[in-house]
């Protein structure tokens, strides 16, 4: 039996709430300077370690709570969060720091280029992946900034158990960060926390992110932002994978990068890309794709979608077919498989909707990914074993910030440039210290 | 291929009997199963479509069997089974396209299809906007558009309705406030004071702009009894819904037309007939949304949005309308707009499915107002 669980934090946050907590933040963050960087990452690693423990007070809690919130299956979340365990490791944040501001000496203002930070970070949390959080969050505790973080009313689990845990582990840095929830109309309340940071990182659709930047923008002394709005990835399958013997199985990762956060995060493949000359055609690889499709909705429950996203699944599989494409799908809107032919193709649909392409042409692939813009962020290859000079033709000038192998799309790595740049890199000036 | 001219002769009958037409269900059946049958052998996407669904003429037995093809498939695919030339007489266009940046739906019509089209269009403007009068009479109401003249939105099935009607069935020519160079408010607001009862036909959004600008310079006129408002483009994913019931209370404040006389239409570029408020028709005092009513050659369902079955009347979903008039192009939509089906046919409208593509002819007039 499972009982009901709370959200982590209480009634919306006022202005006035808002402005205080800042307050707060800033007080204990100034008892923090003299510890080091080398210092904080155990803890923070501990934290989620905590958070995560089979056996501790927060996993049970975190992952029903996500559930709840997010629809996502138990099995889905778990499967993320052991992902994001397994990349968020001592040696990861520090080969992230490294590569961002050359070494954790930058970070702690000793030696030769030191790091100044802002003194405080805010966070606005929307329509991502709820690990996103935690990564910006590290930055911002590691530049050792005040950070507090505006949570969705739809995820208010993720960051603040995290900070439970980090209170547990670390009490003094757990005080230098809070988080809080206020309704998303709540102008007043926005405007009380942008008033303060000399940074903000921005995640969310891309009017959300542009409201936030026209409220930075009333300040005299507007916050440096870290934007995050509206991202797609793609999948590239190229022949050396569309054979048998291996179809199966690439049909089958694709799926499951697909279908981890039901497409929520900008990291899940929402077209794939066929190369035609594959001994597998893409109508079989359609079917195959259509084939893991049913087993990873039994394996994960696809989310109901709501109305309008199931409208415009209906709308996308009708309009597919009548343009000669061929479409997988089952009576309902949970999930589908559609191959397509139109040129250009259309858009990407939300929800468990994955569109394939076949191209013949890299020209023509290479046209493809650029009218994606800079909306486009991940993509996932399978397939191009010895062919990295094709590669570089066909991707080269897409906006695309990371490419990676199909299997590990929904993993990056914690080093990576986020949207094509250090996050920690960006929050931090570096000051030269030229003296001896 | 030219629609059969039988179709085409059974249908303009229908459409000269007006709301008289026969409504009983087994004739619309029939008619459509027709229609039905030859867009089926006139459209090769269509009948790849239907024939997946196992939807044969031969195995059709109701109007409700008909697949209907998602609106958005206008974008992308050329439905145009009264192909009867080398191009067609007008394409209508979507709107929508602003936010978007997806291509626009096209409606192709042949020149009989255009005129189907104003043949299907103009009883039912007749019997909902201007009820009081008998057959082949024209009202003397000035008519004042705030939108273009056609000659403006050659694409714009809205606006070449209204001009329509109004030359057809005004016994003045209609006025058009809202060109391209932007809105005539010193016009508009001399001929309101005139005196003259007048039918004042806008998109809510225009609407909402001029309401906007008379009410900041507090402006107000009392039009005579019988003037109203036509008013269409409603909750179609716009950036700002304009609920109907504060809109009233505006224009009664401001024009003094009471919301009895104030007529929400609702169509689409995709369908040749429209749906308007029986409010004048039927005196009826109506809370908003208000039921929808249709020409008799018109059918509507409302079916589950996540398995596209049909539902129970009083249970919300989306609306799928079968139109006979659509004969040069498909007649069965499925559109993405949510509605309660009632028992007795007529719908309330609710909206746009909410993170719907904006579309509709407000943005028309949201492009022209920016």
């Amino acid at each position: 039996m499972t009982m009901a669980i709370d959200s982590p934090l209480g009634a919306a946050a006022s202005p006035a709430r808002i402005t205080q907590t800042w307050a707060e933040l800033a007080e204990a963050r100034s008892t923090l300077d003299h510890r080091l960087a080398a210092d904080l990452l155990p803890t923070l690693v501990g934290a989620l370690k905590r958070l995560t423990a089979p056996s501790g007070p927060y996993r049970a809690r975190l992952v029903e709570g996500l559930a709840r919130s997010t629809g996502w299956t138990p099995g889905a979340i778990e499967e993320g969060l052991a992902r994001f365990s397994r990349a968020y490791t001592e040696n990861a944040l520090r080969a992230a720091i490294v590569r961002a501001v050359g070494s954790l000496e930058t970070l702690d203002r000793r030696g030769q280029r030191r790091a100044i930070a802002p003194r405080g970070v805010l966070i606005v949390l929307a329509s991502t992946i709820p690990w996103a959080g935690i990564e910006s969050l590290t930055w911002a505790l590691l530049a050792r900034s005040s950070v507090l973080v505006r949570v969705s009313e739809h995820e208010p689990w993720t960051v603040p158990l995290f900070l439970e845990a980090l209170a547990e582990e670390y009490p003094a840095l757990a005080r230098t960060a809070a988080a809080l929830s206020w309704p998303s109309d709540d102008v007043d309340a926005h405007r009380a926390a942008i008033a303060h940071p000399e940074s903000a990182i921005v995640y969310g659709g891309d009017a959300a992110v542009a409201s936030w930047r026209a409220l930075a923008g009333e300040l005299p002394l507007p916050p440096r932002l870290i934007e995050h709005g509206d991202r797609m990835s793609v999948a590239l399958v190229a022949r050396g994978s569309l054979a048998p013997g291996v179809a199966d199985q690439v049909a089958d990762v694709l799926v499951r990068e697909a279908a981890l956060y039901d497409r929520d995060g900008c990291l899940s493949p929402s077209i794939a890309y066929l190369e035609t000359s594959g001994a597998i055609r893409p109508e079989d690889f359609g079917e195959r794709c259509a084939r893991a499709q049913a087993r990873w909705a039994e394996r994960w429950p696809v989310r109901t979608p709501h109305e309008s996203q199931a409208s415009r699944t209906h709308q996308a599989r009708g309009t597919c077919e009548l343009a000669g494409g061929q479409v997988w799908a089952p009576k309902d809107a949970t999930w589908t498989v559609a191959l397509d032919r139109r040129d250009p193709p259309p858009a990407p649909v939300p929800g468990r909707f994955l569109w394939l392409h076949q191209f013949d042409d890299y020209g023509a692939l290479r046209a493809r990914l650029l009218s994606w813009g800079d909306r486009l962020s991940t993509i996932g290859l399978s397939g191009w074993k010895a062919r990295d000079a094709e590669l570089v033709t066909i991707t080269g000038p897409s906006g695309a910030t990371r490419l990676c192998p199909l299997s590990t799309m929904q993993d990056p790595p914690l080093d990576r440039f986020h949207d094509g740049r250090s996050e920690l890199a960006e929050l931090v000036r570096i000051r030269d210290w030229e003296l001896a | 291929m030219p629609a059969s001219v039988d179709l085409d002769r059974d249908l303009r009958a229908w459409f000269a009997q007006g709301l008289a037409a026969p409504a009983d269900d087994a004739a619309f059946s029939a008619l459509a199963l027709r229609i039905f049958a030859a867009q089926y052998e006139a459209l090769e996407p269509y009948r790849a479509y239907c024939q997946r669904r196992g939807a044969l003429p031969t195995r059709l037995r109701h109007w409700s069997e008909i697949p209907a093809v998602p609106v958005q498939a206008f974008r992308d695919v050329r439905l145009f089974s009264d192909d009867d030339g080398p191009a067609p007489a007008v394409v209508f266009k979507t709107s929508g396209t602003t936010t978007s940046g997806a291509r626009p739906g096209e409606h192709y019509m042949s020149a009989a299809g255009l005129a189907r089209y104003e043949a299907s269009l103009l009883p039912a403007f007749r019997a909902y906007v201007l009820p009081e009068l008998a057959d082949d009479q024209r009202s003397d109401l000035v008519p004042l558009v705030l939108g273009p003249p056609a000659a403006e939105a050659p694409h714009s099935s809205l606006w070449h309705m209204v001009s329509l009607c109004g030359r057809a069935l005004f016994t003045q020519a209609p006025r058009f406030f809202l060109p391209a160079s932007g809105l005539d408010w010193a016009g508009f607001q001399a001929v309101l004071e005139t005196g003259a009862a007048a039918c004042v036909i806008a998109t809510d959004l225009a609407l909402d702009a001029w309401l906007t600008g008379a009410e900041a310079h507090g402006f107000a006129v009392e039009l005579p009894g019988g003037s109203r408002v036509m008013h269409t483009g409603g909750p179609k994913g716009m950036r700002r819904a304009i609920p109907s019931d504060v809109l009233y209370e505006r224009i009664f404040r401001v024009l003094g037309v009471p919301a009895s006389h104030c007529v929400n239409e609702y169509g689409m570029t995709e369908l040749s007939s429209q749906f308007y408020d029986g409010v004048l028709r039927f005196k009826a005092d109506e809370a908003v949304p208000r039921l929808k009513h249709g020409p008799p050659w018109v059918r509507t369902c409302v079916v589950d949005a996540q398995t596209l079955d049909p539902v129970l009347p009083g249970v919300p979903g989306l609306l799928r309308v079968v139109d006979l008039a659509n004969l040069g192009s498909v007649i069965a939509l499925q559109t993405e707009d949510r509605a309660i089906a009632t028992a007795d046919g007529t719908f309330r409208l609710l909206g746009r499915a909410e993170g719907s593509e904006p579309r509709g002819c407000s943005l028309d007039a949201e492009a022209l107002l920016s």
